[in-house]
């Protein structure tokens, strides 16, 4: 039982309770982490960007420096792009030539004047013949020479397009094929 | 007023924290995060001005090791391979001198497509021509010979300088043997690339080994001059040509 006349100051309790003063602690602990890492991450990138900073204005001058160096050598720079310009259309052009060599030896192995009148390779490639020969015979050798080139793979689709006989026994023949290569 | 005081008086450190908290938060959200995000874009400006340096570095260490002289040699010998225009006196002369270096002897030589009605932005380029991304200039030849001599012109029209390819053609033989022919032929022609216009933040590309290799026979390839100074007997001029008729082959 408490004296008469004294006061006592102190409160025989806190009114906190234990739960908030837990949860004192775990924001003290919150708020400390987040400070440092506010004040590390500020440092870093502080750091990154004085270092970027500087970086970037030593590769633009690098960048001006060599700008210059090359506008110095517009010329050549200009000589080497248009030489490589033509020489990849060159190498096009090239690439889409023809090569009339082998074909014109497939024909040769077919028949020669005077037994070969005329020939002609069409945009298409087809080749075509026309020959003559004085007997059965020689136009079964060329008959037999063409299917053989093209049992050897050296034409595709021979085709026997006419054969006339005149009266004098002599034979007139038109034959065409593809060549079995790439022109 | 006193229940207010003393509420935080009793929360106060509670209240600290949280606004410590709070603020580092706000910061993060406020400063840090636009800031970081400055900085990456600064790493990200830097990484493309360092490609661009490097570039440029090789392009100025590449420009400075070429023969300005030797250059344009080379693209003057390129030039007379693929002229910039049609250069019909060139497809004339050419296709005249190899008949005459090579014995044919020629009996027609017309142009087709001259665009004389149509300016050259005006005229519709062809599917070929969009392919091969060159102007082509038809030609037709008609010319009367022996057999060995449209073999050979056959050879060295496709390997002389100015360049022409043969697209199709018909032959007729006669008694005597002589052979009476008719073909189709292309000339092209390319102007020049928009290099010189590119600036200095065009790359320049060394030439490549096959590039090398092809510029190299291009520019000794000869021209018609060559067989109008009669300086290649036909024999050895034929083999050469019929050995290599592409120089980008490997």
């Amino acid at each position: 039982m408490a004296t008469k006349g004294t006061i006592n100051l102190l409160r025989s309790s806190s009114s906190i309770s234990p739960d908030v003063i837990e949860w004192e602690g775990k924001f003290r602990l919150v708020s400390i982490i987040s400070l440092v890492l506010v004040v590390v991450a500020g440092f870093v990138l502080g750091v990154l960007y004085s270092v970027l900073s500087s970086q970037k204005q030593s590769l633009a001058d690098d960048k001006s420096r060599l700008i210059q160096q090359i506008s110095a050598q517009s010329r050549k720079q200009a000589l080497v792009t248009n030489i490589k310009f033509r020489l990849g259309l060159l190498d096009k052009i090239f690439l889409s030539k023809r090569q009339w060599e082998p074909v014109l030896n497939v024909i040769e192995e077919v028949a020669k004047p005077p037994n070969l009148k005329s020939f002609s390779i069409s945009d298409t490639k087809l080749v075509s013949l026309t020959l003559f020969s004085d007997t059965f015979e020689e136009t079964k050798m060329i008959v037999d020479t063409v299917l053989k080139l093209s049992t050897e793979k050296k034409m595709r689709n021979p085709t026997l397009e006419t054969l006339q006989v005149d009266k004098d026994g002599k034979v007139q023949l038109s034959v065409s094929f593809f060549p079995a290569f790439s022109l | 007023m006193r229940n207010i005081k003393r509420f935080f008086h009793e929360y106060q450190g509670l209240a600290i924290s949280l606004s410590i908290a709070l603020g580092s938060l706000a910061v993060i959200i406020f400063i840090l995060y636009p800031f970081g995000t400055h900085v990456y874009g600064l790493y990200d400006e830097t990484q493309t001005l360092g490609g661009d340096v490097r570039d440029l570095g090789a392009t100025a260490s590449l420009l400075g090791s070429f023969e300005e002289k030797q250059l344009q040699t080379q693209l003057v010998s390129l030039v007379a391979a693929l002229p910039l225009d049609k250069s019909l006196p060139s497809v004339f002369t050419t296709l005249e001198a190899v008949a005459a270096h090579t014995g044919l002897s020629v009996e027609d030589i017309s142009l087709g497509n001259t665009g004389l009605l149509a300016t050259e932005a005006a005229k519709l380029a062809s599917a070929e021509e969009k392919k091969l991304g060159v102007g082509i200039q038809p030609v037709v030849f008609s010319g009367v010979g022996k057999s060995s001599h449209l073999n050979a012109f056959l050879g060295e029209i496709s390997s002389v300088k100015r360049l022409m390819r043969v697209n199709f053609f018909d032959a007729s033989f006669s008694e005597d043997d002589t052979v009476r022919v008719k073909m189709s032929l292309s000339g092209f022609y390319a102007p020049l690339s928009g290099g010189s216009k590119a600036g200095a933040s065009a790359t320049v590309t060394k030439l490549s080994a096959k590039e090398t290799d092809a510029l190299t026979t291009i520019v000794n390839m000869p021209d018609s001059a060559t067989f109008v100074q009669g300086e290649t007997p036909i024999d050895v001029a034929v083999e050469t040509f019929t050995t290599r008729q592409d120089p980008f082959s490997l």
